[in-house]
């Protein structure tokens, strides 16, 4: 017996038409057998008509009621592997404010992107240049559901993350695989000429391919990453970057601090 | 129940580790901010004839009850593993000579550290919470009442009278102590 006391409004709709499309799935396969066939016929000739019509639709039939319950059942799911709710991109946007009050260099360069921790990778590279099929794509990998600041989509954005430290891809793979607070600063300025040590540091210690720096030329000059939980379960990393040689990390923790609570609850609903 | 000790989790996140590279890039190893405990308070269950120290996080969490030798037992999260609250067996305690305060927090504080390898940062926090808060905690444990102290945490007096309700965050926490069963609330 479902308990719909846990379920919203949208989710116990999503459930019926689920069900009903499965259940219609299953009724149609049963009606299909012979013996079923014979003995509505025998009891109601009209019924056994509507039964042979659909016996000879079966082939699309079923087929089609499969998938439309899959569909109905895994949308809303995968809507949230790809996109956090409003509600936590507005808490974003006071984690940015509060978390780069200090700063003096141009705003846009300053961005805070919350990445959510999936067991399977959906996109073919990693953005730590890892590919899919050469790393596990079961093994588990840290995709950017939102983002806080300017002119940069966290579309794509996917590190990989399994739970040993020496495998995790970039700051926010080693954050979630040592469940710490990890933090780089001072790193080399990519905005000019690109020299190859700058390159090569930059790389080494955000781990993160020497090629895919060079492609990208990263704005960041310093960056942190944590956990996220929701009541105790790993949910995610939050990472903050900024063109700032450091981060104010004192005022990132202390309100980070302040609105947990509210965050895992955002999260928890997710 | 009210009677949490507030400390200070800007203090007891120290930075744990911080390498410098040759081309000056620092970086900054910090334990989880939900691996700090903001607070801590004990209490006798004269039901259960257990005493317990007890520890808030910024998150709560369903614990679970691991006996940990004789006289300890560990209250650990269901999800993360952190310590939630060390649990003496007082007849226990008594039977093997443990009396005071002060021997009771030295085996507390030995029940956790044999722990130390299932989540160590987190277990290393705690026992050095055991041993800042000692001397409240060892009054609570002698029934006498805490005094306030100077350390490098914060103190927050014990209230002398009825608490009026308190917030959300204070009340929400780990949980009362179970007199039967193996395992805390969701």
């Amino acid at each position: 017996m479902t308990n719909w006391s846990g379920f919203s409004p949208p989710q116990r709709v999503v459930w019926l038409t689920g069900s009903a499309l499965s259940g219609a799935a299953v009724a149609l396969a049963v009606a299909m057998n012979d013996g079923v066939q014979r003995t509505a016929a025998g009891a109601w000739s009209g019924f056994g008509v509507a039964l042979a019509a659909l016996e000879s639709n079966a082939w699309w039939l079923i087929p089609t009621f499969v998938l439309s319950s899959v569909t109905v059942f895994s949308v809303p799911r995968l809507k949230h592997w790809f996109s956090a709710s409003p509600s936590t991109d507005l808490l974003l946007d006071v984690y940015r404010t509060r978390s780069f009050q200090r700063v003096k260099e141009d705003a846009r360069y300053h961005h805070v992107t919350l990445f959510k921790h999936v067991r399977w990778n959906v996109w073919p590279f990693a953005w730590d240049g890892r590919p899919r099929l050469l790393g596990r794509p079961w093994g588990g990998w840290l995709t950017a559901v939102s983002n806080a600041g300017p002119d940069e989509s966290p579309a794509g954005r996917t590190f990989y993350a399994p739970n040993d430290a020496l495998q995790a891809g970039g700051v926010p793979g080693s954050s979630w695989a040592k469940r710490s607070f990890i933090a780089v600063q001072n790193l080399p300025d990519l905005a000019g000429e690109l020299r190859d040590e700058a390159v090569s540091a930059y790389a080494l210690n955000t781990r993160v391919p020497q090629w895919r720096v060079r492609a990208e030329r990263p704005s960041a000059r310093s960056l942190c990453a944590f956990p996220v939980e929701t009541n105790g379960v790993p949910w995610g990393v939050l990472v903050f970057t900024s063109r700032e040689r450091d981060l104010d990390l004192t005022a990132i923790k202390r309100f980070h601090r302040d609105v947990a609570r509210v965050l895992g609850g955002l999260l928890g609903e997710a | 129940m009210d009677g949490w000790i507030e400390l200070d989790p800007e203090w007891l996140d120290r930075r744990r580790e911080l390498n410098t590279t040759n081309d000056g890039v620092e970086i900054l190893v910090f334990v989880s901010p939900y691996d700090v405990p903001d607070a801590v308070r004990a209490h006798r269950d004269k039901a259960a004839d257990i005493f317990v120290v007890e520890f808030r996080y910024i998150q709560d969490e369903p614990w679970s009850r691991h006996p940990c030798n004789r006289m300890i037992a560990l209250r650990t999260g269901s999800h993360s593993g952190r310590l939630l609250g060390v649990e003496i067996d007082l007849r226990k305690a008594r039977n093997n000579g443990v009396v005071t305060g002060q021997e009771a927090m030295r085996v507390a504080v030995a029940g956790v550290d044999s722990q130390l390898l299932s989540h160590r940062h987190n277990f290393t926090l705690a026992t050095q919470i055991l041993k800042l808060k000692a001397s409240d905690l060892i009054a609570l444990y002698e029934g006498r009442p805490r005094q306030l102290e100077s350390s490098a945490t914060s103190v927050t007096p014990p209230p002398t009278h009825r608490a009026p309700a308190a917030p959300a965050r204070r009340t929400a926490s780990p949980k009362a102590p179970q007199t039967s069963g193996e395992s805390g609330p969701a």
